[in-house]
């Protein structure tokens, strides 16, 4: 007996699915809605193009692919196949309809501050099961936050993340979306560790309580500038190393203005945890575990309930600008 | 998606009866050949100055390759090439496909000449690197997380108070392991503690472990019987594989 035994596999795999229709594309994949047939569950396929790669198949894959193979987690999306077709490369993703990003800019929702709490919990512990298991996401931003129906709030785009033990590898300091980069990699650290992750929730956090982005710049200088500008010029004090940096460059000494000043309406043990998630220095930075212990999560109020956020009204041609949004690069 | 990295441990059995055997190569001139083909991603990986990780990575999709495919369809060097160019993606150390490709030719023909970008040698050896990365990637049913015993022969050597010379010994079995089958029958714990284990004959070291009287395999949650088995897939690969006599090489 002599078994073809991926090949029929990979077949058995495909025709478990349809695809109904395209719902966005982006630079190295397209995306379809499509259907789990025997359990008539919607799900997302990903096709990835191959074709046109010089050098064969797209390293965001293999990332998404390897890093979601590994992570199975109620806030982390889930890769529920993989098969090639010809020459495309497939993924089955859970099928989610919105995003943390849609959710801020809808000016019909209002946010209550368990509303919030409950968002940054989720993240934040979909964060942690990717540290745990020695993973950086690399590109945490609201709209690779995404929200399933029962509101569940589940990280996505895994196309920049990697494997991390210790600060021993050197890795680029091109990721994460600007506004969400961590002052480290702005100066071009090569060795950097979990605290970039946190840095972006924060200014996620931040966010949630601004509806606005936090720190926008227009460039990395820029970038640089308006975190200076909003938490004060950090110093070697607080920050040992910092003028040894790669791309360190001086900057005018703003003076630390409190966080109170900006987020006039927030309670204290929300801006203290805030503070800490934006420590300069990133070994003092806050952890995910050490963030989802804070006073902040256990005093009242509780967090609302996924199934109770608000949530944009939604149809599905609504959700399927924010599919191809999420593809559009930058 | 569930990761079962069970289907991936085999029976010693097993490889009497793999797509190869079927095709009528006999057990034993797969073994070579399965040899040859990891030497192959092995010095093209250094001449590449990829980590060991990187190889073994790649030795190990080679080996779980041809559990589902024969030898007679796909040259072994071929996918040696195609295991070393997905493993550098996977392990993040990338290089351009066209340096990959022009080390390939070399190791594979044993030349210095170096491959215009237009020959025909350049562009086959290109487009079969692209083509079956995919094949490949499906016959690995995309499991991309590879482990292997390094991390934890650095932890038993550290528990085991090693001597320098013990540990670079029993890394160099740990890089030889991967030209056999070990990766296929045992998990990354057994082949650790077995190069432990050879590296201390060899060398004529004892073995202690610190903070314990129990034997030091014990501690290592490690069963006396799998190290013997493991040991004698290790050593028996030095009679099969010629360029492997001479060895434990020193590359670290």
């Amino acid at each position: 007996m002599r078994v073809e035994v991926g090949e029929a596999m990979n077949a058995r795999t495909e025709s478990r699915y349809v695809k109904d229709k395209k719902i966005g594309e982006g630079t190295y994949a397209v995306v379809y809605q499509g259907t789990e047939i025997s359990t008539q569950r919607m799900v997302a396929i990903k096709k990835i193009k191959m074709g046109h790669f010089k050098s064969g198949l797209d390293m965001s894959a293999i990332r998404e692919v390897k890093a979601l193979r590994e992570l199975a987690h109620p806030n982390v999306i889930e890769l529920i196949d993989v098969f090639s077709h010809k020459t495309n490369l497939n993924l089955v993703l859970e099928f989610l309809d919105t995003d943390l990003e849609m959710v801020i800019k809808d000016t019909d929702l209002i946010f209550k501050a368990a509303d919030i709490k409950s968002w940054l919990l989720m993240t934040l512990r979909g964060l942690h099961h990717c540290h745990r298991n020695w993973l950086l996401h690399r590109d945490l931003k609201p709209n690779n936050l995404l929200i399933a129906r029962d509101g569940q709030l589940k990280l996505a785009d895994f196309g920049l993340a990697r494997d991390y033990g210790e600060m021993t590898a050197t890795m680029t300091s091109q990721v994460v979306t600007r506004w969400y980069r961590a002052p480290e990699l702005l100066f071009g650290a090569k060795r950097y560790g979990y605290g970039i992750d946190i840095w972006s929730v924060g200014c996620i956090f931040a966010e949630l309580m601004l509806r606005t982005p936090y720190l926008p710049g227009d460039t990395d200088m820029e970038q640089l500038d308006t975190i200076f500008r909003a938490l004060g010029t950090p110093t070697e004090d607080e920050w040992p190393h910092l003028t040894s940096l790669p791309d360190y460059v001086q900057f005018k000494a703003y003076p630390k203005t409190p966080l109170r000043t900006l987020f006039t309406a927030t309670t204290a043990d929300a801006l203290d945890l805030l503070e800490k998630m934006l420590v300069y220095n990133p070994v003092k930075r806050t952890s995910a575990l050490e963030a989802i212990q804070h006073p902040y999560f256990q005093n009242l109020p509780r967090p609302t309930h996924p199934a109770r956020l608000p949530k944009p009204a939604m149809n599905i041609n609504e959700g399927s600008v924010a599919a191809k949004r999420r593809l559009d690069p930058g | 998606m569930p990761t079962t990295d069970d289907q991936w441990y085999f029976r010693k059995e097993d490889f009497q009866s793999t797509p190869s055997v079927y095709d009528s190569i006999t057990p034993q001139d797969e073994r070579t050949i399965r040899a040859k083909g990891c030497g192959f991603i092995n010095s093209v990986g250094n001449s590449l100055r990829f980590t060991q990780t990187t190889i073994a990575t790649a030795c190990t999709l080679f080996h779980r390759f041809y559990m589902r495919q024969s030898l007679k369809t796909h040259h072994h060097y071929m996918m040696a090439g195609t295991c070393i160019f997905v493993a550098s993606k996977i392990e993040e150390q990338q290089r351009k496909i066209r340096d990959i490709v022009q080390v390939c030719n070399r190791k594979a023909k044993r030349t210095d000449a170096v491959l215009s970008e237009d020959s025909k040698d350049f562009i086959r050896w290109r487009d079969n690197l692209i083509l079956q990365e995919e094949v490949l990637l499906e016959y690995n049913c995309f499991d991309l997380t590879i482990e292997h015993p390094y991390p934890l022969l650095l932890d038993y050597c550290k528990q085991a108070q090693a001597s320098k010379r013990l540990q670079y010994t029993a890394w160099a079995f740990v890089n030889d392991s991967y030209r056999s089958y070990a990766c296929l029958l045992f998990r990354p714990s057994v082949v650790a503690a077995t190069a432990l284990y050879l590296a201390a004959r060899i060398l004529d070291e004892d073995l202690q472990m610190s903070r314990s009287d129990k034997p030091w395999w014990d501690c290592l949650e490690v069963a006396f019987s799998d190290i013997e088995e493991c040991s004698h897939e290790l050593l028996d690969m030095y009679t099969y594989v010629p360029s492997a006599q001479s060895r434990p090489s020193h590359e670290a």
